[in-house]
C-alpha cells in the first residue's frame, strides 16, 4: 500500500493506492513540497481510494471515497479520473464557501472572475492569462468566503482539453503541459502546470474586482466587451454556482456583495491577442 | 468493523474529542459523510458544548454539512406546505412517517438530518384515492415495467414512488409499514387510531411510541446494513423521547398489539449494550428480558463492534435472517422464476420476434 497525501489548500486529500504509477504521475503535476507521506497528526479533508480489483477485462482501477464508488478506469486514464474524482469529492461538501463554476486569476491583489459553462473557452483563456503573468487561483472553482467575501485559491493543475492543448503549446512553447491522455470521456485531456507564482501564493486570498463572462465566437472579427447590468451579472453568477441554492440567504448576501464590488462585463472574442490586450487595459 | 470510529464518536463524543488525533479525525470525516451523519454530529458537538475543543477544520466541515441539512429542512417544510392543500379535504387519515414526522414534531433528532423522500401512510382502502389526489397535484409514478409495478402493488407495502414533475420531490405513499406478503403480520390499526393531528395541518403524526416501533421494525425485520449506524442512532434518540413523554408502558403494550415485541426487545438490547440507554434497561428489566440477548440484537452488535471474521459472519446471517422475514420462500421462488421469464418475454416481443 502506498498511501500519500496532497496538501493543497483549502482542501487536502489522503490517497490510498496500490499503484505506484499514480503517485509517480502526480509528482509531475504537483510540487514536491505539497506531495507527502501521510502524517498521523494531520487532518485530511478528503480520502480517495484507488484500488486494483478485478471487474471484467480492461478497467482494473476503482476510484472511490470510502464506500462511495466514483468510477472505474484503465491505467492509461488513471490521472484524469483521479483528478475528476477529487473534484467529485469536493463538489458536495464545500458549503463553507459560495462556489461558482469559474476561473479566477489575480493581479495586484485584485481578482478577475471568469464564470462560464463548459465550451466557452474559459480554461484556455485562463491558461493564457496565467502564462501572461496573472496569478492562478483556480481554473474551475471560485470559492467565495461567506464571512468576508474574499476569494480563496484552490490551486490545481489546469485541465486543458482537445485543441486547446495544441494552441497553448503553440502560443507558449515553454508552457508545461503534462500527462496528456487521449480517449477519455472528455476527449484528449492534458494538465498545464500552474506558474511558480501561483503555487507560492496557494494560500493567499484575493479581493474580487472584475467579473467577465467570456464567450468564444469563431466568426467574430472584432472583440466585444460589453458592460453587463449588475442584476444580470448576479443571475448569471447564481446560475453558474454549484451551491447558491443550498446557501439560501447567506448565498444571496455574499453574491450581492460580490456583484456590488465588481465591474461586470460580457466578453465575446475570437482572437486571443485582442483579449490579452483588452484585459490588460481593463484590469 | 469499519465504522468503529464513528460509533465511538456517537457513544461518547467528549471522550472522542479528547483523544482523537489527525488520523482519527480524518477517518471520522470520511465515515460521517458516508453515513450522512456529519451535520448531526455537528449539532451534537454544539449541544454538548464541545465545539471549542474541536479542530477548526472539523468545525468548518460540520458547518458546511449543517448548511446543507438546513437547506433540506427548508425544502421539506416547503413540500409539506404544498401537500397541505392536496390533503386538506381528505376524509381519511394521512399520517406522516419517519423523517417527515420527526421534522413536523421538531424533535431534536431532526436537526442535521438528511431527507431523501417524504413518507406518508394512508389506510389501504384509500390508497387509490390518495394517489389520485397526488396525481392531480403533479406527482406521477416513475417509469416502471408492468411487472415491477404489479410487484409493488401486490407484494409491497407502498405505491411505487411518486415524483413531482417539476420539483423532483419523491413521495413514498404507504398503506402499511411492512410488506403484508411477508412472514410477519403486523397490525397497524393501533398506529392509525392513536395518530395525533398536527395543529393547523391536514396531517397526523404517530405517537412517539409508534414512531419508535416503526423504526425498530424497519431496522430489525430486513437484511440491509448500509444505514445501520444511522438507524440505530435514530432509535437511541427516539427512545429517549419516548421516555421523556412517559410512553414506556404504552410502547410495550402497543408492541404486543402490533405483534412487534421482538423488534422492540432487539432494539432495546442493542441500545443498552451500545449507549447504556436507561429507558432500554428499564423496559428490559420490567419485562424480564434483560438477560438473554436475542439473535437480532447479537447480530447487530457483532456487525458494529465485532472483529473482522465475526462481523463478516454476522452480516451473512443478518442477510439470511432479514430475507426470511421479508419474503417467504415460495414467494421468493416465484419471483426468482417469474422476473427473468418476464424479461425474456419482453425481449422476445421487442427485439427477436420476426415481424
Amino acid at each position: 500500500m502506498t498511501d500519500f497525501a496532497i496538501n493543497t489548500a483549502p482542501f487536502s486529500v489522503l490517497v490510498s493506492s496500490r499503484s505506484p504509477a499514480l503517485r509517480k504521475a502526480l509528482t509531475e503535476l504537483y510540487p514536491p513540497s505539497l506531495l507527502s507521506e501521510v502524517d498521523d497528526s494531520t487532518i485530511y479533508d478528503f480520502t480517495l481510494d484507488v484500488r486494483r480489483r478485478w471487474a471484467g477485462w480492461g478497467r482494473p482501477f476503482h476510484v472511490s471515497s470510502g464506500q462511495q464508488h466514483f468510477r472505474m478506469t484503465d491505467k492509461a486514464q488513471l490521472v484524469p479520473v483521479f483528478e475528476w474524482g477529487l473534484n467529485w469529492c469536493i463538489a458536495s461538501y464545500q458549503h463553507q464557501y459560495l462556489a461558482i463554476h469559474a476561473a479566477v486569476l489575480e493581479r495586484d491583489g485584485k481578482a478577475l472572475i471568469l464564470p462560464a459553462p463548459p465550451g466557452s473557452g474559459k480554461s484556455t483563456l485562463c491558461a493564457v492569462l496565467m502564462q501572461e503573468g496573472w496569478r492562478l487561483l483556480s481554473d474551475e472553482m471560485c470559492l467565495i468566503d461567506l464571512s468576508n467575501g474574499v476569494i480563496w485559491p484552490y490551486v490545481r493543475p489546469v485541465s486543458l482539453k482537445n485543441q486547446s492543448i495544441a494552441l497553448i503549446k503553440q502560443w507558449y512553447p515553454d508552457a508545461r503541459v503534462r500527462q496528456v491522455t487521449v480517449g477519455t470521456t472528455k476527449g484528449t485531456v492534458g494538465y498545464l502546470l500552474p506558474s511558480e507564482l501561483s503555487w507560492q501564493a496557494y494560500q493567499q486570498p484575493a479581493k474580487a474586482a472584475w467579473v467577465v463572462f467570456p464567450q468564444y465566437q469563431p466568426e467574430q472579427t472584432e472583440l466585444m466587451l460589453t458592460p453587463l447590468p449588475k442584476a444580470d451579472a448576479f443571475m448569471h453568477l447564481a446560475y453558474n454556482s454549484f451551491n447558491y441554492n443550498v446557501l439560501a440567504e447567506e448565498g444571496f448576501t455574499a453574491l450581492s456583495a460580490l456583484v456590488q464590488q465588481c465591474v461586470t462585463y460580457r466578453l465575446e472574442y475570437a482572437d486571443i491577442n485582442q483579449v490579452i490586450r483588452e484585459l490588460n487595459a481593463l484590469c | 468493523m469499519l465504522a468503529k470510529p464513528l460509533l465511538d464518536f456517537l457513544t461518547n463524543p467528549s471522550r472522542f474529542v479528547e483523544q482523537a488525533d489527525g488520523a482519527r479525525w480524518t477517518v471520522f470525516l470520511q465515515l460521517a459523510r458516508q453515513h450522512g451523519l456529519t451535520a448531526r454530529c455537528h449539532y451534537m458537538l454544539q449541544s454538548q458544548g464541545l465545539m471549542s475543543q474541536v479542530p477548526e477544520q472539523i468545525r468548518r466541515h460540520g458547518l458546511s454539512a449543517a448548511r446543507y441539512s438546513k437547506k433540506q429542512q427548508h425544502s421539506l417544510f416547503y413540500e409539506l406546505q404544498q401537500l397541505e392543500a392536496v390533503f386538506g379535504r381528505a376524509d381519511f387519515p394521512c399520517v406522516l412517517l419517519k423523517g417527515a414526522a420527526y421534522r413536523a414534531l421538531a424533535l431534536p433528532m431532526s436537526y442535521g438530518r438528511l431527507f431523501a423522500d417524504i413518507d406518508i401512510l394512508v389506510p389501504k382502502a384509500q390508497l387509490r384515492s390518495a394517489r389520485d389526489k397526488l396525481f392531480f397535484a403533479g406527482f406521477a409514478e416513475l417509469p416502471l415495467s408492468d411487472y415491477d409495478r404489479a410487484y409493488y402493488l401486490t407484494w409491497s407495502h407502498q405505491n411505487p414512488p411518486l415524483q413531482h414533475y417539476q420539483r423532483g420531490t419523491v413521495i413514498d405513499l404507504h398503506h402499511h409499514i411492512y410488506p403484508p406478503a411477508s412472514a410477519k403480520h403486523i397490525d397497524i390499526q393501533v398506529l392509525l387510531e392513536h395518530a395525533v393531528p398536527l395543529p393547523g395541518s391536514a396531517f397526523l403524526v404517530p405517537t412517539l411510541a409508534h414512531l419508535f416501533l416503526h423504526a425498530a421494525v424497519h431496522l430489525f425485520y430486513q437484511e440491509e446494513t448500509h444505514r445501520l449506524l444511522k438507524d440505530i442512532f435514530d432509535l437511541q434518540d427516539l427512545l429517549n423521547e419516548v421516555q421523556q413523554q412517559q410512553q414506556l408502558e404504552f410502547i410495550w403494550q402497543q408492541a404486543q398489539q402490533m405483534q412487534v415485541q421482538s423488534a422492540l426487545i432487539d432494539a432495546c438490547q442493542v441500545l443498552l449494550a451500545l449507549f447504556d440507554n436507561q429507558a432500554a434497561r428499564q423496559l428490559l428489566t420490567q419485562y424480564s428480558v434483560l438477560r438473554r440477548q436475542r439473535l437480532g440484537a447479537r447480530l447487530v452488535l457483532a456487525m458494529l463492534t465485532g472483529s473482522g471474521m465475526n462481523a463478516w459472519v454476522a452480516r451473512q446471517l443478518w442477510f439470511l435472517r432479514g430475507h426470511s422475514f421479508k419474503m417467504r420462500w415460495h414467494i421468493l421462488l416465484y419471483h426468482a422464476v417469474a422476473k427473468p421469464a418476464n424479461g425474456l418475454r419482453q425481449l422476445w416481443r421487442s427485439k427477436l420476434k420476426p415481424r
